[in-house]
């Protein structure tokens, strides 16, 4: 972890911001206020730089180009934004990236050094307002994940939830982290620059983190069997999905390779094959036999056991016989002679 | 010859009209194309301009009876591709080929005697359009394809119809082993004023890019009513071949053919 700058550091200090951005614990009543005047839908799924260039982004925008009336009425995200910012709410951070029940010094400085990197490329002034986390509050680790942000407001609402979230940056996690917490800050003006690029929070966007684990969560696996097996590297999605015949080709095409030397090779069949179906005991002696092809002595003997829990009885015999070399001699390379009969004995044949 | 499958157990996400038109676009590249419709819908059939139920002999025959000869089936058009027809009664087969023996490769074998004996015409695409279901008669396509092409509408619903497609194409590999591979997904009706259709595109191109593969047909089929209309006129790619949709379809056929 590098040592922590503080904002003084990094941020110039002046007496106006224009954006501002609350931190607010999960469950604290800040976090409830906010999220009673919020009206957007799923956030936490977007990322905390997208949000913070987001906020700065949509005030530059309106600020440079002088009528805030009339763009924000040409969309309702922006008008939102606005309304929050007027407002002197901001936009509650609940992402994980500032689960703010975890902040600690370290944390803070880096969302601080975040905002002014992108503060400065934006040339927009910011004020981070930081609520802390309650004693009272659930951990975050125990709470359950809330549903989302939920920004942009009405302007009443949010004066009827101000009281709530008061600036305490006494109370903050961490002296350093404290200090500049209710410290205005203004970037550099770079404001020639920031014309070029639009960033608001879109329904695009908002749809994507709404379906994304949904989407994550399909099983497509089925589909692709035919495309993935016939590769050389199979993929173990695709077992379960294997006729027959293609497993006992696949199992000879591991024999083979053993035979040939190429234990590496067929040693990811035979994992492959353990993998896809854990409860058969062949499976497991064929792999802790090539594990001990392979030199992986210790490995192997431990797979060979499990194949001897699954009623494998041969597999411990094997175990207990190189364990018994092993006892002998003090280690497994010196147990040549016994180890290659009995790896003679155990090499796959034609 | 290679067969393509056009399936998914989803009705409506444009399985036939994917399927007409990439046959044409495919005869257009100078690719000897025979449609074979399996649909017992015939939504092929009467796009291509026949009357369900008025030809003597339908895909129907090529499941139902083992000794037919595929050529008296086949019809040639006036669109550059020849058509095996469907009609309601292709239903049927599924009751009828439940007791045969082999009555899960009944196409395939019937293709391939094609193939191997004295054909007068010889094919390089037979383009299979599968119904929304997966019974026998899917089945039989399903085993006789060397492609499986997918299309698919963007919508959450289309994509649990894809999961589902997934997992019995998946029980259809353990326990028949059909050789078919997957070509690619079509995404059709694609409405690019919905926010929603870009997110779910955009989600499902990550996640199969991710795990399996570029296996989404970079063009997509954008929402048309010209499409739409074209249905009960003549497909969009010969009604209207400069029309986004039927550009897409060219571009698709193209990549077929790469691929």
């Amino acid at each position: 972890m590098s040592a922590p700058a503080t904002r003084d550091e990094r941020i110039p200090v002046s007496g106006e911001e224009n954006v501002v951005i609350t931190l607010a614990a999960e469950g604290t009543p800040a976090e409830k206020a906010i999220r009673r005047v919020g009206r957007f839908g799923k956030l936490k799924e977007l990322s905390l730089g997208f949000l913070i260039d987001q906020v700065l982004a949509t005030h530059e925008e309106l600020r440079a180009r002088g009528k805030e009336e009339q763009y924000a009425a040409e969309d309702e995200t922006i008008r939102q934004v606005e309304r929050l910012r007027s407002a002197g709410w901001c936009v509650l951070l609940n992402d994980s990236a500032v689960d703010a029940t975890r902040l600690d010094r370290l944390t803070i400085t880096d969302f601080v050094r975040e905002i002014s990197d992108r503060s400065a490329k934006y040339g927009v002034a910011v004020r981070i307002r930081e609520v802390p986390a309650e004693e009272t509050s659930p951990p975050a680790a125990v709470a359950e994940p809330q549903p989302a942000i939920e920004a942009a407001v009405a302007a009443e609402s949010a004066v009827a939830a101000e009281p709530e979230t008061t600036v305490r940056p006494e109370d903050t996690v961490g002296a350093e982290a404290a200090a500049p917490a209710s410290r205005a800050v203004e970037a550099p003006a770079a404001a020639e620059e920031t014309h070029q690029k639009k960033e608001y929070l879109s329904k695009h966007d908002l749809l994507t983190g709404e379906y994304r684990q949904a989407v994550d969560e399909l099983n497509l696996n089925g589909l692709f069997v035919g495309n993935l097996s016939s590769e050389e590297r199979m993929d173990p999605r695709v077992f379960p999905f294997l006729h027959q015949k293609e497993v006992s080709k696949l199992l000879m095409r591991a024999n083979r390779l053993l035979q040939d030397g190429s234990c590496d090779k067929a040693l990811e069949l035979y994992g492959l094959l353990a993998e896809g179906e854990p409860e058969n005991a062949d499976y497991r002696l064929l792999q802790g036999r090539a594990l001990l092809f392979a030199g992986e002595y210790e490995k192997g003997v431990a797979v060979l056991r499990e194949a001897e829990a699954l009623g494998e009885p041969t597999a411990g015999s094997i175990a207990r016989r190189i364990q018994s070399f092993k006892s002998l001699t003090g280690s497994y390379p010196a147990t040549t002679e016994g180890l290659r009969n009995l790896m003679g004995e155990l090499r796959p044949r034609e | 010859m290679r067969v393509i499958a056009f399936a998914n157990q989803k009705g409506g996400v444009g399985k036939t009209t994917s399927c007409v038109n990439l046959s044409i676009c495919l005869s257009q590249s100078g690719r000897r194309v025979l449609l074979v419709d399996m649909d017992p819908q015939a939504n092929a059939t009467v796009y291509l301009g026949m009357n369900s139920g008025e030809r003597t002999y339908t895909s129907r025959f090529l499941l139902d009876s083992p000794h037919f000869d595929l050529e008296r089936a086949i019809v040639r058009t006036e669109f550059g591709i020849d058509v095996i027809p469907s009609d309601r009664k292709l239903l049927e087969s599924n009751k009828t080929l439940l007791p045969e023996y082999g009555r899960e490769t009944r196409l395939r074998d019937k293709l391939e005697n094609y193939a191997e004996g004295f054909s007068p015409r010889e094919y390089d695409y037979v383009m299979v359009d599968c119904a929304p279901s997966l019974d026998l008669v899917t089945i039989n396509a399903l085993m006789a394809a060397t492609d499986l092409v997918v299309p698919v509408q963007p919508r959450f619903f289309a994509l649990k119809g894809l999961e589902e497609l997934a997992s019995m194409v998946g029980e259809l590999y353990r326990t028949l082993n059909p050789r078919v591979k997957v070509m690619g997904i079509i995404i059709t009706m694609f409405d690019k004023t919905a926010a929603l259709d870009k997110s779910i595109l955009e989600l499902l191109k990550g996640k199969v890019e991710r795990e399996f593969g570029s296996y989404i047909f970079p063009s997509v089929i954008y929402k048309s009513v010209l499409v739409s209309e074209s249905e009960k006129r003549l497909p969009v790619v010969l009604h209207d071949p400069e029309a986004p949709a039927s550009k897409a379809y060219q571009e698709i056929a193209a990549e077929i053919m790469r691929r």
